[in-house]
């Protein structure tokens, strides 16, 4: 480890971040002179950035650097996750160009938006003080609550982004006031000074210090979609256009839980008896709840936030595994493993719900994709790969991420949790298998025929269908990843 | 032993996967998806066969192994090979597999070619159950191969088929997700000094697992398989997937799919808790007892052949479970005669059930009655099927429940009034199934629709021929089989034998490892007493 304080400016840490800035700068720039309604040139020029951006994170990118006095730092954790950022927004860009085309609004604004969220997230997953995770946090909302609205000739696209920015700058705040707390009685907002708090306050500064961490905690608990903090993900999801859906629904629960990851398991590990109780809590309703109203749902955009609600629930079974004296390295690992699975998954399956093409993007109903075999019998297969991953069947990427969540579960005696977690993925089959039963056993409600496929959803389709059988069937080499990427 | 360059079983077990590949990209023509299928499903029977005449009738060792690094941080490998009980468990699933693909032929006009790539995958993922010596591929196959099979009761089946196939498929996933559990547990608490952890079932078998531990394992094990069986009272996902599924998915089903149950028992739960076994052979005994009298009477009263076959096969598990339950000898090598000869009795019951609703579409027994006039020749067949099911001496189903029934009157474990309450349930099997037989093939042709019917065609003979073969073959000849059950049953029946003795001994080494770990020294040592006392 490196000292966590230091005077020098090393970029390495924020780079990634830069260079998505960059992007999002040079996409507005562009999109000024591109006077073309279809907005193409601005989606390429930030795919263009996105690869840029992976590439300094697989080049020049170093880990153990501390830098901007302390306040980030580049470890395994943080390349890991920015790699899952930069992986987001390049889906998320190939995605939107397949279907944004026929907004009136200005495409560039919405490509440049896409990436500065990405930069937020990039921030937020290096950082390791509480003043520059919330600047992430609030780059990335910011830029979320924008594209959660940006159709803004659909009622529902609008009333998700009032909902969302409501709630979220409550979130926001609550978070801000659990900051100020724990500044209040540890006089620094670093993470070591939170580690330090756990051990200095007592009597009146203690309940500060833990009313702030409390705070902290619904804070998170909010971004990642955590029962109770939950009720704004199903209309949110819903009425954000499909692509971003996608992109909140991974990139925002990636980046979440690699700020909890930093928070808990790693500061707050001194503590752990306590929070590993209340994440317990929150990971059984979690998923008990998520998974429970997933199950009356008719449109699939609503079940997947659903759905995504559940596997919040999952990854905070391996965040109690993370946890305590008996934890191994196996919980840590075991987070980032299932947010790569669950980003790959899910960024598949929110694009093949946008194959209906331009126009068709928020049909989403299962009545819509009734005996959609028929009509895109490619696209269905690989939704059907991307679901049977979501439910964790084998040989598929979510089945492999479940067993190392689960085994890191059982490994640190959380035994209990387990069973509650494999019984509640029970019940998630069945609304998956309800999707799956639209698309193969019954019949087309239309039979207006399909535009063609837009190419770049068939491309992010495909990728992501080899991602998650590739995942599911030589898992080894990307767990040994997560596994060096924390250290272990 | 090689197929191409490849070891025996991976090609067995991946040449189904390259032949549903090899289908996807072929242009969609019904006639040449067929052939293609059927060219590749009869390659894979043939490559099969091998296996039988080269296999080791000496040796109770796994033979034909294979071990290949897999996940290597948490010791799992492919690892696959097979004995005297899963050997023949491949070679009807490749047989009937082949037969099917046959029989779909002209009652599958729609996705053809999804058909029959599901028919591959769902051959590879049971010839895989079978072979796998690793608990993780174990259940990887173990729940991969639900998805095809989901499909094909979902999509080609009858008409509650959506129904029948997600009950199927929750039953299922409810049963495993615990084992699934208990394995990560298991896998936990046999790791080395030094954090190692491995997923190898054989070197599993030896390992120390915490005694109260077992109770709980061998109950998520047992549950997963009970419900595959199924056991009563687990069964009630079995008519409705029988009754929907088209034929083809019937026979996988009776034939093969219910059989990975059994053989989880003999395979896992047996040999890994040789003691919590012992314990529960009144339980399951009776369980057993339950399932054969119970299927039987309720198969008695159906008004529809294909319930009825689907309800006699709780009934014929049952003598199965029974049989590896009487943890002898004579009982589990009956058994594992049983489910093979139930594996090709009843399959050919539902397709000769398939052939006559083919014609008729319908199965009820109600709109049949004087077929012997008709069709003297599916009457026939359907005779010898039916007496090898009841189990008539000659034929296949005679040897298997003879010997169950022996095994469970002389077994140390289970008490004699199981043999005898079993023995009913082979009165009940000659009932229910002649009375059908009476009403559909005997007396007057009732209805005039049944006049025009044809007899069976050179398609359905062919289908037909290697599964009457069969049942003559080992009904006469069932050495051919017994030589090569024994010697891996024999090592079987003496691990759990011997084991559950080991068990209690290891128990001491437990108390004083828990004491070693911190338990106040007066504490162990009052333990450590109890313990002693108990021996």
């Amino acid at each position: 480890m490196t000292p966590l304080i230091s005077t020098s400016v090393n970029v390495v840490p924020i780079l990634p971040a830069l260079v998505l800035i960059g992007g999002a700068l040079l996409v507005l720039v562009a999109s000024l002179m591109d006077r073309r309604e279809t907005g193409l040139g601005a989606g390429w020029i930030a795919v263009l950035s996105s690869l840029v951006a992976g590439a300094t994170l697989l080049t020049v990118w170093e880990n153990g650097i501390t830098s901007f006095g302390g306040m980030v730092v580049s470890d395994g954790i943080g390349r890991f996750f920015s790699m899952l950022a930069v992986i987001v927004a390049l889906v998320t860009s190939l995605t939107s160009l397949g279907v944004i085309g026929r907004w009136r609004t200005l495409h560039g604004e919405y490509h440049a938006l896409v990436l500065m969220g990405a930069a937020g997230m990039c921030v937020m997953v290096v950082s390791v003080n509480l003043i520059t995770l919330f600047l992430g946090l609030e780059i990335l909302s910011l830029s979320l609550y924008t594209l959660t609205g940006y159709d803004r000739d659909r009622p529902r696209a609008l009333e998700a982004c009032m909902k969302y920015f409501l709630l979220g700058g409550v979130t926001s705040a609550i978070l801000l006031f659990g900051i100020g707390l724990i500044y209040g009685v540890t006089g620094g907002t670093s993470f070591a000074a939170l580690a330090e708090g756990t051990r200095s306050a007592s009597g009146s500064t203690a309940l500060m210090f833990y009313a702030g961490v409390g705070m902290l905690i619904i804070g998170f608990g909010f971004k990642i979609a955590a029962v109770p903090f939950h009720m704004w993900v199903p209309d949110v999801y819903q009425g954000a256009p499909t692509p971003v859906t996608g992109y909140m629904a991974t990139g925002v629960k990636a980046a979440g839980f690699a700020a909890l990851l930093r928070l808990f398991p790693i500061a707050l590990d001194g503590i752990a008896a306590h929070w590993m109780e209340i994440f317990s809590v929150l990971a059984i309703l979690t998923m008990v709840v998520g998974n429970v109203m997933a199950l009356t749902q008719r449109d699939i955009k609503r079940l997947l936030a659903y759905s995504s609600i559940a596997h919040a629930g999952y990854l905070l079974v391996a965040l109690v595994a993370a946890g305590g004296l008996g934890a191994t390295d196996l919980g840590k690992a075991s987070i980032l493993f299932y947010s790569a699975v669950y980003a790959v998954t899910n960024l598949g399956a929110f694009a093949a719900l946008c194959v209906f093409g331009p126009g068709r993007e928020e049909s989403t109903t299962l009545d819509d994709f009734a005996g959609f075999a028929r009509r895109r019998p490619l696209a269905a297969a690989a939704l059907t790969v991307f679901l049977f991953s979501l439910a964790g069947i084998p040989p598929t990427a979510g089945f492999a991420g479940k067993f190392y969540i689960f085994y890191a579960a059982v490994a640190t005696g959380h035994v209990t949790l387990a069973i509650i977690g494999v019984m509640a993925s029970l019940i998630s089959v069945y609304y998956y298998l309800r999707v799956v039963i639209a698309m193969y056993m019954q019949e087309p409600l239309e039979d207006a025929p399909l535009g063609p496929l837009p190419v770049t959803v068939g491309v992010v389709l495909l990728v992501c269908v080899v991602g998650v059988l590739g995942l599911g069937v030589f898992p080894g080499s990307w767990m040994d990843i997560a596994r060096v990427s924390i250290g272990g | 032993m090689n197929v191409l360059g490849i070891d025996i079983l991976t090609f067995l077990i991946f040449f189904p996967i390259a032949g549903a590949l090899l289908l996807l990209i072929l242009p969609r023509r019904d006639e040449v998806t067929r052939l293609v299928a059927l060219g590749l499903a009869t390659i894979e029977f043939v490559a099969s066969l091998p296996l039988y005449f080269a296999f080791d009738t000496t040796s109770a060792e796994m033979q034909f192994t294979k071990v290949v690094p897999w996940i290597e941080s948490f010791g799992i490998a492919y690892r696959v090979g097979i004995e005297g009980i899963s050997l023949f468990m491949v070679l009807v699933t490749t047989l009937l597999t082949a037969l099917c693909v046959l029989s779909a032929w002209r009652s599958i006009t729609d996705r053809v070619k999804e058909f029959m790539m599901m028919m591959l995958l769902l051959e590879a993922g049971m010839i895989g159950v079978f072979c796998a010596l690793d608990l993780f591929l174990f259940y990887v196959f173990w729940e991969a191969m639900l998805i095809p099979m989901y499909f094909l009761i979902g999509v080609w089946g009858g008409p509650r088929r959506v129904y029948a196939a997600v009950k199927f498929f929750l039953y299922t996933m409810l049963g495993s997700l615990l084992m699934l559990v208990a394995i990560a547990v298991i896998i936990w608490v046999t790791r080395d000094p030094l954090g190692r952890i491995s997923f190898d079932l054989l070197a599993l078998y030896d390992k120390a697992i915490p005694r109260d531990m077992h109770i709980w394992l061998f109950l998520a094990f047992a549950l997963a398989f009970a419900i595959k069986v199924p056991m009563w009272p687990f069964h009630t996902w079995l008519p409705d997937a029988h009754v929907e599924a088209p034929t083809a998915g019937s026979v996988i089903l009776a034939g093969v799919l219910l059989k990975m149950g059994t053989y989880g028992f003999l395979r896992i739960c047996l040999p890994m808790f040789p003691q919590v076994t012992l314990e529960v052979v009144p339980w399951m005994a009776t369980l057993a007892v339950i399932g054969i009298i119970y299927g039987a009477l309720v198969a008695m009263v159906q008004p529809d052949v294909k319930k009825l076959v689907a309800y006699s096969s709780v009934s014929h598990l049952g003598f199965v479970m029974l049989g590896i339950f009487s943890l002898n000898v004579e009982g589990i090598s009956g058994g594992i005669m049983q489910m093979i000869n139930h594996g090709l009795s009843t399959g050919a019951l539902f397709l000769l059930v398939g052939i006559i609703y083919d014609r008729r579409h319908t199965r009820m027994i109600a709109d049949f009655g004087g077929l012997a006039k008709v069709i003297p020749a599916f009457s026939a067949v359907f005779m010898v099927i039916l007496l090898s099911s009841i189990g008539l001496p000659g034929l296949n189903g005679f040897i298997g429940e003879f010997l169950i029934i022996l095994g469970a009157f002389t077994s140390p474990a289970a008490a004699r009034i199981y043999a005898i309450l079993a023995a009913t349930g082979v009165i009940l099997a000659a009932v229910y199934m002649l009375w059908m037989y009476q009403r559909v093939v005997f007396g007057e042709v009732t209805h005039e629709e049944n006049r025009g019917l044809a007899d069976l065609s050179i398609r359905e003979w062919i289908v037909l021929i290697p599964i009457v073969a069969s049942c003559f073959w080992i009904g006469l000849y069932p050495n051919a089989l017994l030589s090569r059950i024994e010697p891996s049953v024999k090592a079987l029946e003496e691990r759990v034998h011997t084991r559950s003795g080991l068990v209690e001994m290891m128990e001491d080494e437990t108390v004083i490892r828990v004491d070693q770990m911190g338990h106040s020294s007066d504490d162990a040592e009052s333990s450590h007493q109890e313990t002693e006392a108990t021996h």
